[in-house]
């Protein structure tokens, strides 16, 4: 999911959510699910060995640290088994994920590890997340080996099986003390461990937000593996909430915006018309570029071209303390008593006198080139 | 008597590019750039409006990492031996266009620009535009206020409150420094705002901030007078929104007034058409062609085909342009006096650097809009934000929207897939900071000093500029190797700490590399 093309992850995601996991309903609906799951993971089986074996090419190219070591531990055949379903998944939906799941995780480490001492990994077990816009959140995280393994030693042995690892996004708008039970809502999502970071589609503006990290059993119970800060998305829209002492009423306010009142339209759809044109007026370039942006080279010409111009070179050879001049103007020698002028030629007729007097002033001599230049 | 205002703000910023490692560094001529084609001729503007007596004002942000490079001698002279490499192209270019009077002309007036501008700086203004801008504050016309110490994208960093504060706080003591009073406004780094920054304007003694206009129009509760007026919230800090008519006719691209077919041209530059050997000496050392700022041609429409530049025909549609605006701002104020009931106030912030360097008749321009709103007309005034709320002290009270000024207007610019990478390493550091400021502060001078450099460092690693570089794609390269040698530097004094062992050879090279707000106290990372 993670990757430049933000339009591409966007639809996707949506389509992620148009299907929400809702977890409340989703710890019911998972037990009875199972087996046809099972089945399905059966009847797919060579696409998700495929599958398995892109995403294991993948790994090769970027190994993070947790990688390396041998998959003997029961994290390890749990994160197998999570690509497994997450893959499956996959196939489920569209065959065009993955590609991007690979790019996006191939790009990131190559200049932070090899040219660089960054870290690559911090392992101080963390989730965070920030606010992108009204719609959209961003969160990262880096959990240590230990804190897995940890974690996994609570689970019951009966409930290792089919281990997912998901995000858990809550809804804790008006929460005072969030403690991971009194959200609102939430909702969960299959992810990729190893991306290490997670564009979420909230489609919420103006609330506050939570997201932990953990497993999801097959039975539908949540291990948390570590907890995010809590941020809020940005408020989008005219506030109906109106100060009494401030108040206007609806036509001459929208007046003011600019929206004119026409004839049947309700001050709600005036309002929408108007957070139409603040959203279509935000994507348009307006602001904030930045002086090294244009200084980078010539801006990439959609049309070909050919430009050609001439020059003349007009060079020469006298006494060392002469003193010359072409069409009246002084020209510098070398020491050596030679000269060179270059002059831009265009289209058209040019003499160039050229004087030259000695140092005593007894010897003068002239000579005139003179060129036509023209375009046949 | 006036109806109502008009607020332009200038907000002037480069990211902090100084590297006495090299002798030459291509980056830094950003900073060259800036000075001869906008901050130089800024200072001109009011010099002149200032001979002629016009009554004008407008505002200005100047960044403090732009401050420490204006204040910084090594930049200083750098751009002296810049100006003179110019000046010495210039006159082979007068020889060079003796037989073509279109391009001789333009190589003259390049000439006389580029002479004019060293022999100001260097004589008049003593090598520090600082004084300058400082003049016409002390005049009253010019209204300067601060920004984030290194354009720290805050709405990013608000995992950490410490490195907010450090920013604002920063950025407030470095405008003390120079300006000798407390910052009456602030510029936050790209108009990016978030529930809870007001606070720390407010710790700071900061009267006003500006932000984006939906930042305004979502506010809560419903903002009664749109972005035409000031308002105040509840930690009564008064916002200001910008208005977007008024940007749209200078900044869009297809719209604006910067893309008139008179105008300069900025992409054909003598360092890309010139003869190779000819240009090589005036070019990057590397020897890849680099832009000179001489510029022959006019944009002259959609084609390749372009037409050499003619000043006068350019300043005669600046001049058309700023009677454009002018009126437009007219019917705009007029309307909105009936409706309001109060003089509305409409502030228009720009980039600066577009201003001359973008749109290289922009500073042009603003000179003509000033003497016409001054001359040609009574319906509004030009005013200052600070102006404005001395004559509208009571505001409703909002709380502003999170938002900036960015593309889509929120934060997506600065987080996306190109870049999102730098912030586990930013908000880890940013962690560290806190930490150390409060595990070694105030253990002996050394550890003092250090922390004073882990600052430094970190603030050059929060700049904004770096990721939205790396989201416009040209300089990648050196906006990644900048937030990443900024860490690096950073961890490495970070290590001296935890060890116990100084090597002071090493520190003194950080410092004198990244010397920028040499009054910083770390003591504004501890919580």
């Amino acid at each position: 999911m993670r990757g430049n093309s933000s339009a591409k992850t966007k639809m996707l995601s949506k389509k992620k959510l148009s299907a929400p996991v809702s977890s409340s309903k989703s710890s019911k609906a998972v037990p009875a699910k199972k087996t046809a799951l099972r089945n399905l993971l059966n009847s797919t089986h060579s696409k998700v060995s495929k599958v398995i074996n892109k995403l294991k090419n993948t790994k090769v190219s970027f190994t993070p640290a947790s990688m390396k070591k041998p998959a003997a531990t029961i994290a390890h055949k749990n994160t197998m088994l999570v690509q497994a379903l997450k893959a499956k998944d996959m196939v489920k939906k569209a065959e065009t994920v993955l590609p991007k799941v690979e790019t996006a995780v191939l790009e990131r480490p190559r200049f932070v590890e090899e040219r660089y001492n960054l870290p690559w990994r911090y392992n101080d077990d963390r989730i965070v997340l920030l606010p992108r816009d009204p719609w959209w959140i961003f969160t990262y995280w880096d959990v240590s080996q230990k804190r897995i393994d940890q974690v996994v030693a609570t689970i019951p042995d009966n409930e290792r099986y089919g281990l997912r690892w998901i995000l858990r996004i809550y809804d804790v708008t008006g929460v005072a003390s969030f403690n991971g039970n009194n959200g609102n809502s939430h909702f969960d999502i299959d992810i990729y461990f190893d991306a290490t970071n997670w564009y979420l589609n909230v489609d919420k503006p103006g609330c506050s937000w939570c997201v932990e990290i953990g497993f999801l059993s097959h039975s539908g119970k949540f291990y948390m593996v570590a907890r995010s800060n809590i941020i809020g998305t940005p408020r989008f829209g005219i506030s109906s909430n109106i100060d009494e002492e401030w108040a206007l009423p609806d036509e001459e306010y929208f007046k003011l915006l600019g929206i004119y009142h026409d004839f049947g339209r309700s001050s709600m759809s005036m309002k929408k018309r108007f957070e139409e044109v603040v959203k279509k007026q935000i994507s348009s370039q307006m602001a904030s570029f930045n002086i090294s942006s244009p200084t980078g080279g010539v801006k990439e010409q959609d049309q070909f071209f050919l430009e050609v111009w001439t020059e003349l070179i007009l060079h020469g050879r006298t006494a060392a303390d002469a003193h010359v001049t072409v069409e009246g103007k002084k020209v510098d020698l070398r020491p050596d008593g030679t000269f060179t002028q270059r002059y831009a030629l265009p289209v058209g007729d040019y003499k160039y006198e050229v004087t030259g007097v000695s140092k005593n002033k007894k010897h003068k001599i002239t000579k005139t080139p003179a060129v036509k230049r023209f375009e046949k | 008597m006036e109806k109502g205002y008009l607020s332009l703000v200038l907000h002037a910023h480069l990211p902090f590019v100084r590297h006495p490692e090299y002798e030459d560094f291509l980056e830094e001529r950003w900073f060259f750039e800036a000075l001869t084609e906008t901050y130089i001729p800024l200072i001109e503007m009011m010099e002149n409006l200032t001979r002629d007596g016009v009554d004008f004002c407008f505002t200005m942000n100047l960044s403090p990492s732009l401050c420490a490079m204006l204040s910084d001698e090594l930049l200083q002279n750098r751009y002296v031996r810049h100006l003179n490499a110019l000046v010495e192209l210039c006159e082979k270019e007068i020889e060079r266009n003796r037989f073509s009077p279109e391009f001789h002309k333009i190589a003259l007036m390049y000439y006389h620009t580029f002479v004019r501008s060293r022999d100001k700086f260097c004589n008049k203004y003593g090598r520090n535009l600082i004084n300058e801008f400082k003049r016409y504050q002390d005049k009253g016309v010019l209204e300067i206020i601060t920004c984030g110490a290194t354009h720290g994208f805050m709405p990013l960093m608000q995992v950490n409150p410490e490195s907010v504060r450090a920013q604002i706080r920063v950025g407030a003591n470095s405008y003390r420094k120079f300006f000798g009073k407390t910052p009456p406004g602030i510029w936050l780094p790209e108009c990016g705002y978030y529930e809870g920054v007001d606070k720390l304007l407010k710790e700071e003694g900061i009267k006003y901030f500006l932000v984006e206009t939906h930042g305004v129009l979502f506010g809560e509760p419903r903002p009664k007078f749109g972005v035409f007026s000031s308002y105040y919230t509840k930690n009564k800090v008064a916002v200001f929104g910008r208005d977007s008519e008024s940007s749209k006719s200078v900044w869009s691209a297809e719209e604006g007034y910067p893309g008139d077919y008179s105008y300069r041209e900025y992409y054909r530059d003598l360092g890309f058409d010139s003869d190779y050997d000819y240009i090589k000496p005036y070019i990057s050392p590397c020897g890849t062609r680099i832009f000179t700022g001489i510029k022959y041609y006019r944009i002259t429409g959609t084609t390749p085909h372009k037409e050499p530049y003619s000043p006068e025909r350019a300043a005669q549609k600046a001049a058309e342009h700023a009677a454009n605006f002018m009126f437009n701002r007219e019917k705009q104020v007029e309307h909105l006096h009936g409706i309001l009931g109060r003089k509305p106030i409409i502030v228009s912030p720009y980039d600066a650097e577009l201003y001359g360097h973008w749109w290289y008749e922009g500073v042009q321009w603003l000179e003509f809009l000033m003497r016409k709103i001054c001359y040609d007309q009574d319906t509004f005034k030009l005013t200052t934000p600070l102006r404005y709320l001395k004559q509208y002290p009571k505001n409703q009270v909002i709380e502003p929207a999170a938002s900036s000024w960015g593309y889509k207007g929120y934060y997506e610019v600065w987080l996306n897939g190109s870049n999102d990478w730098v912030y586990p390493h930013l908000h880890r550091a940013q962690d560290a900071m806190r930490d150390c400021a409060q595990k070694y502060g105030g253990k002996g001078d050394t550890e003092d000093r250090i922390l004073n450099q882990m600052a430094r460092e970190l603030l050059l690693a929060q700049s904004s500029d770096w990721a939205f570089i790396m989201k416009t794609g040209t300089f990648v390269d050196y906006a990644r190797k900048r937030t990443i040698s900024h860490l690096e530097r950073f961890y490495l004094l970070k290590s001296y700490l935890d060890r116990g062992f100084y090597n002071f050879e090493m520190i003194e090279d950080i410092e004198e590399k990244d010397n920028c707000f040499p009054e910083i106290n770390y003591s504004v990372y501890r919580p």
